[in-house]
């Protein structure tokens, strides 16, 4: 066999076991009652929910809870299908969380809560909310 | 009308239409008769449009520096009390800023090669650059064509970019101030970060222009030279561009390391390794005459893949798999269109020019250092594979979603394992490879020589890398194998280096470069895989019952003024510091007074600091007063004390509180401390009950445990109505070696009494001046007290990062000394 087979052979071997690897190690979106249909089903892996924070009409936010030390604190978020969920943080406040115009969580329910491990946030550029502040 | 914004876009837009005047000249001049005539006219027509480019940006900073908030650009990114520095880098916060910073890199590119001699090559980067241009110009335009938004302009008005009740009411409006720039890129070297990162994809367009004008002019040999030498000084402009922002990351923003594996840092490590890559190739093309396609494919790819990060970070399509990403300005179907345009033109070249290019299918042999060299290639791109293919799970959603079907996949959870668990396996391979191609490459002439020349590299990185192994202990399998494999490439390249200098040869950069990168990776090694959070709670306290057990374990609560363990150091609190302008020693944020009338500060005592004496009462100005700084002393057993200052900013425009660590930076480790959390400043304060005390001036006595005194009380003289009566106490307190002072105020006004108190925050003492008894010359002292000040720490220490650096500047030192040896005249020199 030329040598040139051989890398091509091996090369390609190393590109599905990538390409495996990666699917399976991949997690997924879900909604907050997929997730908790996964838990209840015995389902550890963490998963992805997007959503939004609980605001009112006013712009206000709703649910949300910082711990008194301010290392941790939980918020409600309402997922792309509307459902409302308490989510709980142990890290403290990733610094534009208040900001955000969406919200990724990543983690998995315990028994009654939904725990991020991480927290991704889409902020709009900035301040383009339609208020300036005067 | 002549506004600045009018004028701006006039620019924009003349820059735009010169962008496709000079293409369409070079691009004639190519197939002219009157070929210098044409080059002359189209040279003329770039240094319009070069004109022009520059005329944007000075117009934008003229907007930013005047604080001109009624351009949006200005309103959104930049604000009134920003130092100058901040407000140079607040012209790229934006994504047109930094579109416009690309482009002003390309107009440079451009100025280099228009004067260098006329040639076919010139003349075909040219007319490369004129497209890239075109395209990048576009991006800023903010026309509308037939319903169809082109580009994102810079200079809209306020008024245009948002709607805001008060434009119904007063639409001259004019806010006061700009939202001001992210906390997080108010550091100096996001000053320098984005410049040299966007130099780097700039400067990756000649190796591309000289790939892609090899094939348009079918010649495959005369490209090769100037490719080589500009895929040499991408590496190193683009490698230095990341390093700053790994730096960036590891000093400002505390998640403790200098690389996450965020999509957004993943998009420019790929281009990086496919430099790299296209690099190796083509110096195997230039010596054996061969690999022709390889190197132009590579050359090629590595442009295509800036392209294809550009794209990602900036469409929004990673918004929900990335931390820092940008929004989308709706200018992803052009970011798109861009991308896919790159392709096809590269693709129908490639294509067209397919069976033209030279190709050998002469078999490498095993032992040969191109057989290896070539098997180094083609690890570095499965490397960028198994990083690009993970990273562009978003895209692939997008994808299934266009055509209508449905995909939930999102990127692995634990990014950090996923990556770095597949990568180091890649490193190893890596460092091994460089270590036997280098070898064969200078001395494998002979067969029988080769066993020899491996067998003391061999036998020196077993020896070293099994006692580290042993003795510091590692105790993983890959981290032992990335340590052989990356001691075994420091000696096998080293003993090159030994054979250039025995034979009085000029040194081998190669060796240098591998040599510096098997140090980094050590570095990330150690500091990575070995790096210990020292502040473990051993106080058998929980913090909160609410914390997952890893927060309640591994931070420590440290109460200010009280020592507590913190690996080997005893550490205390001491409180917060500000910084004053032209200072270089901090001061307590006891000792001033904010007075917001005058946004300014007023000292509450006599002080020496920096070796500038102030005075009581001096107004003095703070560098930023939403920065505070926590002094953490940190004493070892030999009573050697250092002092670090872990800050916080809150961002009084966004609400935003941003942490940011401090390092000791040590031979062996660097000890890193930043601060988790401290008392909400807005949370109400909680007072105990009030105590009262009867003292006289200068008598000591004891309030709250400490000891205080009364040092002088004055009259208020600034008051000129008679029904006025106004003191002020100047109480000192001292708790451990360090002093305090509060100013309460006592008023009588209309035979009303009103009490001023002042609290000593850092203590958690609030004292009024309660009453004074001319007759008995008493003074009442009312305190309540309340929990004094606290802050929670994380220390970690991170062993062996120095290495991480060093290895980089070997590596670049390597790099830089390549790029001379591709000038003749500096080889005949030595």
């Amino acid at each position: 066999m030329k040598n040139s087979n051989a890398i091509s052979i091996v090369v390609i071997s190393i590109i599905v076991i990538i390409i495996i690897t990666t699917f399976a190690d991949a997690s997924t979106y879900v909604s907050f009652s997929e997730a908790k249909s996964m838990h209840n089903a015995g389902n550890m892996s963490k998963i992805h929910v997007v959503g939004k924070l609980n605001k009112n009409k006013k712009n206000e936010i709703k649910g949300l809870n910082n711990s008194e030390s301010r290392l941790s604190f939980s918020f409600d978020m309402i997922d792309e299908k509307g459902k409302k969920e308490n989510v709980f943080y142990g890290e403290p406040m990733p610094p534009d969380f208040l900001l955000s115009e969406q919200i990724v969580v990543i983690g998995s329910y315990d028994s009654e809560r939904f725990v991020a491990n991480e927290i991704l946030l889409k902020c709009p550029s900035k301040y383009t909310e339609n208020n300036i502040k005067m | 009308m002549f506004t600045v914004g009018n004028v701006g876009h006039f620019f924009v837009v003349a820059s735009f239409i010169f962008s496709f005047v000079f293409f369409i000249s070079f691009l004639i001049s190519e197939k002219s008769k009157n070929k210098i005539a044409w080059f002359r006219f189209a040279s003329l027509s770039f240094y319009v449009h070069a004109l022009f480019v520059i005329g944007i940006i000075s117009a934008i900073y003229f907007l930013i520096i005047n604080n001109r908030f009624e351009y949006y650009y200005a309103f959104q990114h930049s604000s009134k009390n920003l130092p100058i520095y901040f407000k140079i880098s607040s012209f790229w916060e934006g994504q047109e800023g930094s579109f416009l910073l690309w482009i002003f890199w390309n107009v440079v590119i451009g100025i280099v090669f228009i004067n260098k001699p006329i040639s076919k090559w010139t003349t075909s980067i040219m007319v490369v650059l004129g497209v890239i241009q075109i395209f990048l110009t576009s991006m800023v335009l903010g026309v509308v064509f037939f319903d169809i938004k082109a580009g994102s302009s810079p200079f809209i008005l306020l008024k245009d970019a948002i709607s805001a009740p008060i434009f119904q009411l007063n639409p001259s409006f004019i806010p006061e101030d700009g939202t001001g720039l992210n906390p997080l890129l108010q550091n100096y070297w996001m000053v320098i970060h984005p410049p040299t990162l966007f130099l780097g994809f700039a400067v990756c367009l000649i190796p591309f222009s000289y790939a892609i004008s090899a094939l348009r002019l079918g010649d495959y040999i005369g490209w090769i030279k100037p490719a080589k030498k500009s895929l040499i000084i991408s590496t190193i402009i683009l490698g230095i561009g990341i390093m700053m922002g790994a730096y960036w990351a590891y000093e400002t923003l505390n998640f403790g390391g200098y690389w996450n594996w965020d999509p957004v840092e993943n998009a420019v490590y790929v281009p990086w390794l496919f430099l790299v890559a296209s690099f190796h190739s083509i110096v195997l093309t230039q010596k054996n005459k061969d690999n022709y396609k390889l190197s132009l494919m590579l050359s090629i790819l590595s442009f295509i893949l800036v392209l294809y990060s550009t794209f990602l970070t900036r469409s929004g399509i990673l918004g929900d798999s990335s931390v820092h990403s940008f929004t989308d300005l709706g200018l992803s179907g052009q970011l798109l269109l861009y991308l896919l345009s790159f392709i096809f033109i590269s693709i129908y070249l490639f294509i067209k020019r397919w069976n033209e290019i030279p190709s050998s299918e002469k078999e490498k042999r095993k032992y040969s250092a191109e057989f290896w060299l070539f098997i180094g290639i083609f690890t570095l791109l499965l490397m960028s594979f198994q990083v690009i293919f993970p990273t562009s799970i978003p895209v692939y959603n997008a994808i299934i979603d266009f055509f209508g079907g449905f995909s939930n996949i999102a990127p692995p959870v634990e990014k950090e394992l996923f990556y770095s668990n597949a990568q180091i396996w890649f490193a190893s391979t890596i460092a091994v490879i460089s270590g036997i191609a280098q070898v064969l490459w200078w001395r494998g002439k002979r067969v029988n020589e080769i066993i020899s020349l491996f067998s003391k590299p061999l036998i020196l990185a077993m020896i070293t890398s099994s006692s580290i192994i042993i003795l510091y202990p590692v105790n993983n399998i890959s981290y032992m194998v990335l340590l052989f494999s990356s001691f075994f490439s420091i000696f096998s390249n080293g003993s090159v280096l030994l054979y250039f200098i025995k034979s009085r040869k000029f040194v081998s950069s190669a060796s240098i470069s591998h040599i510096g990168l098997a140090i980094m990776l050590i570095g990330i090694l150690f500091s990575s895989g070995y790096s210990s959070v020292v502040s473990k709670n051993y106080t058998g306290l929980v913090w909160n019952n609410d914390f997952p057990d890893e927060v309640n374990q591994n931070n420590m609560l440290l109460f200010i003024n009280e020592k507590r363990n913190v690996g080997k150091y005893k550490v205390s609190y001491l409180g917060k510091r500000k910084k004053v302008v032209g200072n270089s020693e901090m001061i307590n944020d006891n000792y001033i007074d904010y007075v917001p009338i005058l946004d300014k500060f007023i000292l509450k005592k006599n002080l020496l600091l920096g070796g500038i004496s102030f005075n009581e009462n001096d107004t003095i100005e703070l560098e930023n007063k939403d920065i505070s700084f926590f002094e953490v002393e940190f004493r070892d057993k030999n009573n050697n004390i250092f002092t670090l200052y872990p800050k916080v900013q809150m961002d009084p425009n966004s609400d935003m509180i941003v942490f940011s660590p401090d390092i000791e930076n040590n031979i062996m480790e660097d000890f890193y401390v930043h601060v988790r959390t401290f008392p909400d400043p807005e949370q109400e304060i909680i007072w105990r009950d009030k105590d009262s005390l009867l003292i006289r001036l200068n008598e000591t006595f004891f309030l709250n445990d400490y000891v205080s005194v009364v040092e002088k009380v004055t009259r208020k003289n600034n008051v000129n109505t008679n029904n006025r009566f106004e003191v002020e106490a100047s109480i000192k307190v001292l708790a451990d070696n360090q002093e305090y002072i509060a100013k309460p105020v006592y008023i009588i006004e209309d035979n009303k009494v009103g009490l001023i108190p002042d609290i000593i925050d850092d203590l958690g003492i609030k004292i009024y001046l309660s009453e004074i008894i001319p007759e008995t010359q008493n003074f009442k002292i009312t305190f309540q007290t309340t929990q004094k000040n606290w802050v929670i720490i994380e220390a970690v220490q991170k062993p062996f990062i120095n290495l991480f650096w060093l290895g980089f500047f070997i590596l670049l030192m390597g790099l830089i000394l390549a790029l001379f040896k591709t000038n003749k005249r500096f080889i005949n020199a030595i």
